[in-house]
């Protein structure tokens, strides 16, 4: 109530800002901006709509059931090959973590090579698809060697309990849920940084036009987020596991770099991203991807917190 | 709060700012010199990171071994860059420990891409080799995108040690302009203001107001100067008043002391006397106007002159032992010549030394009284009794004579009636002339005791009765010489005219206890008392146990001349006769006591 009262007095009659958030901790800086009234005190009015999955929040996007998403960036420069306007504003977090292969030992899988000929579900045409595919070929293993089997996230744990399936490569917090579901079974392959997701504000540009200040105040809030992370990293993890009913400890926030960026590394990552999509089959384009920078929108972070963008245009 | 501990209070903190203000600009400076050198790092390793860009570039196109060695050799320097970095700066910041981590994860990757060749050998190992590639350079990237947050930082740090050290040079001298201020304050407040209260209170006091006072209820040590002042100001007005009392008594004791003086002046003027006060070293301090009336010296010319001076020195060694001797603490009075203008005089001089309050004298009152008249008195006086006593002794030789005279005379007559008595041829006549021989004697021995007597008036009575009732013994020893006598007698003084009587009285009794109470050799006893005297009454007793009176005898109507004697003697004595019949005869005579003129 006191934070509220600090708000500007428009604040009341602001129109509200809904944005869609994939559950997992890579969305903690906009938890802890809820929680600590962020929004509130710069004014802005931001309802939270949680989602499964960076893909599902943004689909909510795609049919304007929300202004704004919280997903991966291969979801942008997917869809960049279907002339969409949508656009990533900002980078919430990166990791070479969040998405993680965790295999079965009673499938005889001891190592990274023990996958050859394994059955490996994933999510079809998401970041851990393509994080699987690169970690096969980090560690010599073609990818036609094993069986991909495309789940939907929620089926994941299932099938491995199951033995439906020998591995799954899944972001968390499914991945943990995996883990704890198999017990002794469970194997954690080594992750050798085959693959920085970049954990990104995605918006339209309908939404950027019409709502610009709105979206500056928003990445001011989670800015102030990101800030209360790095001083307060115990405060930020009873939010988080408040949040999602988990009782992690604080080495779940080491698996995730929280900056709010736009590097340049984001459109080199984006850029290998279409090439393995198109690679794959998974967009309909025979030749080189298009200019993915039309894909990100970096004035309204390069305005609301000057020296975060390192993106060269 | 004292100012002693304010005033040491203030100089710690003026101490500790000082001291934090140097301990701040040095930080400060520390902290401006590292930045310094952590921003050369930060230039360091962009430039080995743009080298190891440029050599990994060159290692895909061409291959080699130079270019491998050279990107492990900046690799190599990269991180010694850092770690220097780290070293310098404690904690390091957020963004240089990322780098360190971000410069550790090339390597590997590197190694990878070496390890695959120039010339991969199928589409899976062209595809690692893309992939590595890719991740090399995402995170040489990664690298400098961590380099420039680092020299960000390192830019924030430095604009915050410059704000650290423009605060402390602004700081600084407003910490030590507060300090001074607030110094001045106290120094104000609790020193000058009240030292000026003090000092006005102060000055009003001298100028003779003890009522005013300092009245401050400060706990410091002005405030025990100011009640100590207001304490002592309260003393001297007490003292003041006090004083005042006491100036009037004294001056009123002072007048009542000259005028007391006056009169002893007066009274001492007007004594016929020369009355002085000697010093210790016996010179005048006070002589009365007689001085000028007998010696015809001014009583105010002999102050401060010397015994000797006055008197002459041969006067001055006679009477110099009487002065010490007075001056040594007794009282001394002498008598002396003295040579005055109108003649020799005699004077009693009297010296009584003056004592102080521990008893050492401190000189002498000396009163000289001209006793000439009184000493021809005295002397004419001393003359005309010794012409009196020689006249009483003359008279007293003339009635010792007198009585020695009557007493021969009355032996005489005792001689006479003795020789008559042997002529008589009638025992009833010789018995009368033994009768009134006896009585005789018995007046003879009273006048014999007279002229033995010192004043010839009173004799020992007891004495007399042992030599009287002895002779009558001796007298009627033929006649009863189985009959003891016994005279038990105090000391009784009687003049003549009861001594005589009494004597005739006993001489009766006596002769009549021999005569009548023995009769044919009866043995008995005869006993004399004699009692009282001075003051009580005279009582005389005399008893015998003979036989007794008969029974038909009345003393008092007897017709015998010795008992009727004895009863007008008795009452010429007023005295008081009874007689007792009972084993033997009893007489008492008691008689008051003599009226002596007082």
């Amino acid at each position: 109530m006191i934070l509220s009262a600090l708000a500007p007095v428009g604040a009341a009659r602001a129109e509200e800002l809904r944005l869609a958030v994939s559950r997992g901790p890579v969305s903690l800086p906009i938890y802890v901006a809820e929680s600590q009234g962020y929004f509130e005190r710069e004014g802005i009015a931001v309802h939270l709509q949680d989602c499964t999955s960076g893909r599902g929040c943004f689909q909510l996007l795609a049919h304007k059931q929300t202004d704004l998403a919280t997903a991966a960036e291969l979801l942008v420069a997917l869809d960049s090959f279907t002339g969409s306007d949508m656009a990533i504003i900002a980078t919430l977090s990166s990791s070479t973590q969040v998405i993680k292969l965790v295999a079965r030992r009673s499938a005889g899988i001891e190592t990274p090579r023990g996958l050859r000929g394994k059955r490996i579900a994933t999510v079809r045409g998401t970041s851990a698809q393509y994080f699987l595919d690169r970690w096969l070929v980090f560690h010599e293993i073609d990818p036609k060697q094993v069986d991909i089997v495309p789940l939907a996230p929620d089926q994941l744990v299932a099938a491995l309990q199951r033995r439906e399936v020998d591995a799954i490569a899944i972001w968390e917090p499914i991945a943990s849920a995996a883990m704890a579901a198999l017990a002794q079974d469970a194997l954690l392959l080594p992750s050798p940084r085959v693959y920085v997701q970049h954990f990104s504000l995605i918006t339209n540009r309908q939404v950027i036009a019409q709502r610009e200040a709105d979206l500056a105040k928003l990445l001011r809030a989670l800015e102030r987020a990101e800030r209360f992370i790095a001083a307060q990293p115990a405060r930020a993890m009873q939010i988080l596991n408040a949040r999602l009913q988990g009782n992690d400890g604080l080495d779940k926030l080491l698996e995730h770099v929280f900056r709010l960026t736009l590097e340049q590394s984001l459109i080199a990552t984006m850029d290998g991203q279409a090439r393995w999509a198109i690679r794959q089959g998974l967009v309909q384009n025979s030749g080189n991807p298009g200019n993915l920078l039309r894909s990100i929108e970096p004035s309204l972070l390069r305005k609301a917190v000057p020296g975060a963008v390192s993106l060269v245009q | 709060m004292r100012i002693r501990a304010q005033l040491i209070a203030s100089t710690v903190l003026a101490g500790l700012v000082a001291i934090l203000v140097a301990a701040g600009l040095w930080y400060a400076t520390r902290q401006a010199e590292a930045g310094l050198n952590e921003q050369a790092d930060s230039e360091q390793v962009a430039q080995h990171v743009a080298n190891m860009l440029s050599l990994t570039n060159e290692f895909t196109l061409y291959g080699g071994e130079r270019a491998v060695a050279q990107w492990r050799s900046r690799h190599e320097q990269l991180q010694a860059a850092v770690v220097r970095a780290i070293e310098r700066r404690t904690p390091p910041s957020p963004a240089l420990v990322e780098l360190q981590r971000s410069i550790g994860d090339l390597s590997p990757l590197f190694d990878k891409l070496v390890q695959i060749g120039r010339q991969p050998v199928d589409p899976l190992a062209q595809r690692r080799q893309d992939l590595l590639l890719e991740r090399l350079l995402a995170e040489t990237q990664a690298v400098l995108e961590n380099r420039h947050r680092w020299s960000v930082a390192i830019g924030q740090a430095q604009q915050g040690d410059q704000r650290l050290y423009a605060a402390m040079v602004l700081a600084a001298p407003a910490a030590l302009l507060l300090l001074l201020i607030s110094l001045g304050i106290l120094v104000g407040r609790r020193v000058l203001k009240p030292l000026a209260h003090l000092q006005a209170t102060v000055t009003n006091i001298r100028e003779g107001n003890l009522g005013a006072r300092c009245d401050t209820g400060a706990r410091d040590e002005l405030g025990d100067a100011a009640r100590a002042i207001d304490s002592m100001t309260t003393t001297l007005q007490r003292q003041g008043e006090s004083l005042a009392t006491s100036n009037a008594s004294l001056s009123r004791e002072i007048t009542g002391r000259r005028d007391s003086e006056e009169r002893l002046r007066l009274v001492a003027d007007n004594l016929p006397a020369l009355v002085s006060y000697l010093d210790r070293d016996q010179r005048f301090r006070f002589a009365n106007r007689a001085y000028r009336d007998w010696l015809g010296t001014e009583p105010d010319a002999l102050i401060g002159r010397g015994l000797a001076e006055v008197y002459g020195e041969e006067t001055y060694v006679s009477i110099r032992p009487h002065m010490e001797a007075a001056l040594a603490g007794g009282t001394v009075t002498y008598e002396r010549e003295l040579a005055t203008p109108v003649g020799m005089r005699h004077v009693q001089v009297t010296l009584v030394p003056q004592r102080d309050g521990e008893g050492s004298v401190q000189g002498l009152v000396t009163t000289i009284q001209d006793i000439t008249e009184r000493r021809l008195v005295e002397v004419e006086r001393v003359a005309r009794q010794a012409e009196l006593e020689s006249s009483l002794r003359e008279k007293e030789i003339l009635l010792q004579e007198i009585h020695h005279r009557v007493k021969n005379n009355l032996q005489v007559i005792s001689s006479l009636l003795q020789l008559q008595a042997g002529y008589a041829e009638d025992d009833a006549a010789r018995k009368v002339f033994e009768e009134s021989q006896g009585r005789i004697k018995s007046m003879a021995l009273v006048h014999e005791k007279l002229y033995q007597t010192h004043d010839l008036a009173h004799i020992d009575f007891g004495d007399y009765l042992r030599d009287l009732v002895s002779g009558l013994a001796g007298s009627y020893a033929t006649h009863a010489a189985q009959v003891a006598v016994e005279v038990q007698a105090t000391s009784v003084l009687l003049d003549v005219d009861r001594a005589i009587p009494c004597g005739l009285i006993v001489n009766e009794l006596v002769s009549n206890c021999f005569k009548h109470g023995f009769p044919n050799g009866r043995p008995g006893r005869i006993e004399v008392n004699l009692s009282g005297g001075g003051t009580s009454p005279i009582q005389l007793v005399v008893r015998d146990d003979g036989i007794g009176w008969p029974a038909d005898f009345n003393a008092a109507q007897s017709s015998s001349l010795g008992m009727r004697l004895v009863q007008i003697l008795a009452k010429q004595l007023r005295g008081s006769l009874h007689l007792q019949n009972a084993s033997g005869v009893s007489c008492t005579l008691t008689l008051a006591p003599e009226q002596r003129p007082t």
